[in-house]
């Protein structure tokens, strides 16, 4: 393979200009949508709140279209997220005589007006919607369809999706058999950092603009009763597993097209840091280069990532993970 | 109102067969090792089959690694020549099934993690306390409700959902009900989350596969601390409003849930799903919650 993008979130244009100077070969983000939502978004992202930085999305067109086209100028794609989690048409708006699915519409016409490469979703309805009326854009089923087989795969190809973003959890080996049905897809993972649960199937949400910082739901600590009484204070849904460093060649062999760092809603200052280290991986692994050389240089530069994430384990797609014992499947 | 008894072993079976059920969920929707217990009962299925008994098959996400056991499975149900209706939670799964067993007759109904709406989230008010009351409405509505999506799976032999039984899904129930849907709902736990990792097997230490003994009980878990996400030290800090919305969850296998109630349960709901493992340690309750079912009609 000789081309793995690594993709990256923004919510500004500054944010946007730091990340491709960082090595981004793909920007994804987002925007408000005021006309129908005061805190939430069709984006799967809320207004800023306690545990932000800043706003998770952009607010204006003639921002996204300066964001496209910077982009676009330095041969980055882009790609806009409308990966909301429930559009029922059911129900009409008495202020505008619009459902939400029509809403939705408008928010993915707005972003193909201005450029984007392609429109990232996260439901059936969603995939329907966009293939209807723009059959030819560009659709990525996003982690949270939960996608974990080649018959899901081959499902969503039949509607005409060719790019899919596996969840974190998926290892190695099964990414290896779902990349191998067709050699028409575009398989993408994550880099760096995730949740615990099924993310298309956890509704512990946070960052969607809540007044109380619920910290980390699957990071938090929690009092556990057992049945029988007994009781134990700990991190029970702490399964996160964040670094793919060393396991970047694996993921490369296996088929992998891109590398997803998280975090719309996070400050740029930590996010271009994830974007430069992913970055000066793949390029070693694609140029043949010694992997372990560099990750050694870059645990010499970011010094808290061997004590983040190498002494405790936290790697992903590994055979030998924490958590394998307990992994059902 | 119909009551089915979901049947996770032989424990649960026997009770099952002592209350005269309407029918039986065999499978499991999100957890594998349970969903294969099945193949044990097929002689039972077709035995509650032959009495007239509505028979379920729940299917959790298959994992690639599990797909090649998880496709022969299906071919042995499909084999037992009844009309079984499967629980999906897969949409490869649902696809594969359309295209092999094209002229098998069989229906599906959408499982808990096909078909949502917000009020899943223990804090879903909080969530939405700003919005409009348009957005309101919209966001308690099943995702299921909608023609593009529904006049898609009909063709998938969709003709249901599996819902969470929460406070404000009667309006939605009805308009999948106009749409011909049947509407079945799991009485006592919401759905919540679930995670690939057995949660309940890492509290307690148990290799998955092995766990089977202790996936009949529930952990109950509550707020202690928050992680502090503004301090790179990761410190944790306690929050009494954040301890609130949170409420009290229930953990039991992969899954976190939160209680429900019967009095939630809209008459529209055609089917209620009773997990018999719940009532294991107190059986006399089980038997009131029949009789309490039956009276909603």
């Amino acid at each position: 393979m000789d081309c793995v993008k690594i993709k990256v979130p923004v919510n500004s244009l500054a944010s946007a200009k730091i990340q491709i100077s960082c090595g981004a070969d793909e920007i994804y983000l987002g925007m408000f949508s005021p006309e129908w939502f005061a805190n939430l978004s069709f984006s799967h992202r809320g207004r800023k709140n306690l545990s932000s930085d800043r706003d998770g999305c952009i607010t204006t067109d003639e921002e996204l279209k300066a964001i496209i086209d910077y982009a676009h100028s330095h041969g980055v794609t882009v790609s806009f997220t409308a990966n909301f989690f429930n559009l029922p048409d059911t129900d009409v708006n008495e202020v505008n005589g619009k459902t939400l699915s029509d809403g939705y519409l408008e928010y993915v016409e707005t972003a193909i007006r201005c450029g984007v490469d392609s429109i990232i979703v996260a439901t059936l309805s969603e995939v329907l919607i966009i293939r209807k009326s723009f059959p030819d854009v560009k659709v990525v089923a996003s982690c949270l369809f939960m996608i974990s087989n080649e018959e899901y795969v081959k499902y969503l190809y039949s509607l005409g999706v060719k790019s899919f973003f596996l969840p974190h959890d998926t290892n190695i080996e099964e990414i290896r058999a779902i990349r191998s049905i067709s050699e028409d897809i575009e398989i993408g993972v994550f880099a760096h950092l995730s949740c615990a649960m099924l993310s298309g199937g956890c509704h512990l949400y946070h960052k969607f603009g809540e007044a109380v910082d619920l910290g980390y739901p699957c990071r938090n600590k929690y009092t556990c009763k057992n049945e029988d009484g007994e009781v134990e204070i700990c991190h029970i849904f702490d399964f996160n597993c964040d670094c793919a460093l060393c396991q970047v060649k694996n993921l490369i062999d296996a088929g992998v097209n891109s590398l997803k760092i998280i975090g719309r809603s996070s400050s740029y200052k930590i996010t271009s840091r994830m974007t430069k280290v992913y970055k000066k991986m793949v390029q070693t692994v694609l140029s043949n280069g010694d992997c372990m050389a560099i990750r050694q240089e870059i645990i010499n530069e970011e010094t808290w990532w061997k004590s983040t994430y190498c002494d405790n384990h936290a790697c992903k797609y590994s055979k030998n993970g924490k958590f394998t014992d307990y992994l059902i499947g | 109102m119909l009551n089915i008894a979901k049947v996770f072993d032989n424990k649960c079976l026997e009770e099952a067969k002592r209350i005269n059920f309407d029918g039986y969920c065999f499978g499991d929707e999100f957890c594998f090792y349970k969903f294969k217990n099945v193949t044990k009962y097929y002689n039972e299925i077709k035995e509650f089959s032959k009495a007239g008994k509505m028979i379920f098959v729940a299917i959790p996400i298959i994992q690639q690694s599990h797909l090649v056991e998880c496709k022969k499975i299906c071919a042995e149900l499909m084999q037992l020549g009844i009309k079984i209706i499967y629980i999906i939670n897969d949409l490869g799964m649902l696809y594969y099934l359309k295209t092999e067993y094209k002229y098998v007759d069989y229906s599906v109904i959408l499982g808990r993690l096909l078909n949502k709406n917000i009020e899943s989230c223990p804090w879903s008010e909080h969530i939405i306390r700003n919005e409009n009351d348009f957005i309101k409405k919209v966001m308690y509505t099943n995702s299921a409700n909608s023609d593009i999506v529904i006049e898609h799976l009909n063709d998938l032999n969709v003709k249901g959902v599996h819902c969470n039984i929460t406070q404000n899904q009667k309006a939605s129930y009805i308009k999948l009900k106009e749409k011909g849907y049947l509407i079945t709902a799991d009485l006592g736990y919401t759905y919540v989350a679930s995670s690939r990792v057995c949660i309940t097997a890492h509290h307690k230490h148990i290799k998955v596969g092995d766990c089977s003994s202790i996936c009949k009980s529930f952990i109950e878990v509550t707020l202690d601390k928050i992680k502090n996400v503004s301090d790179m030290n990761n410190s944790l800090v306690k929050s009494e409003n954040a301890k609130e919305l949170y409420g009290t969850l229930y953990v039991n296998g992969n899954c976190i849930f939160k209680k429900n109630s019967i009095e939630d349960v809209p008459k529209e709901i055609d089917c209620v799903m009773i997990d018999i493992v719940s009532y294991l340690n107190d059986l006399s309750k089980l038997e009131e919650l029949i009789c309490r079912i039956k009276s909603l009609d």
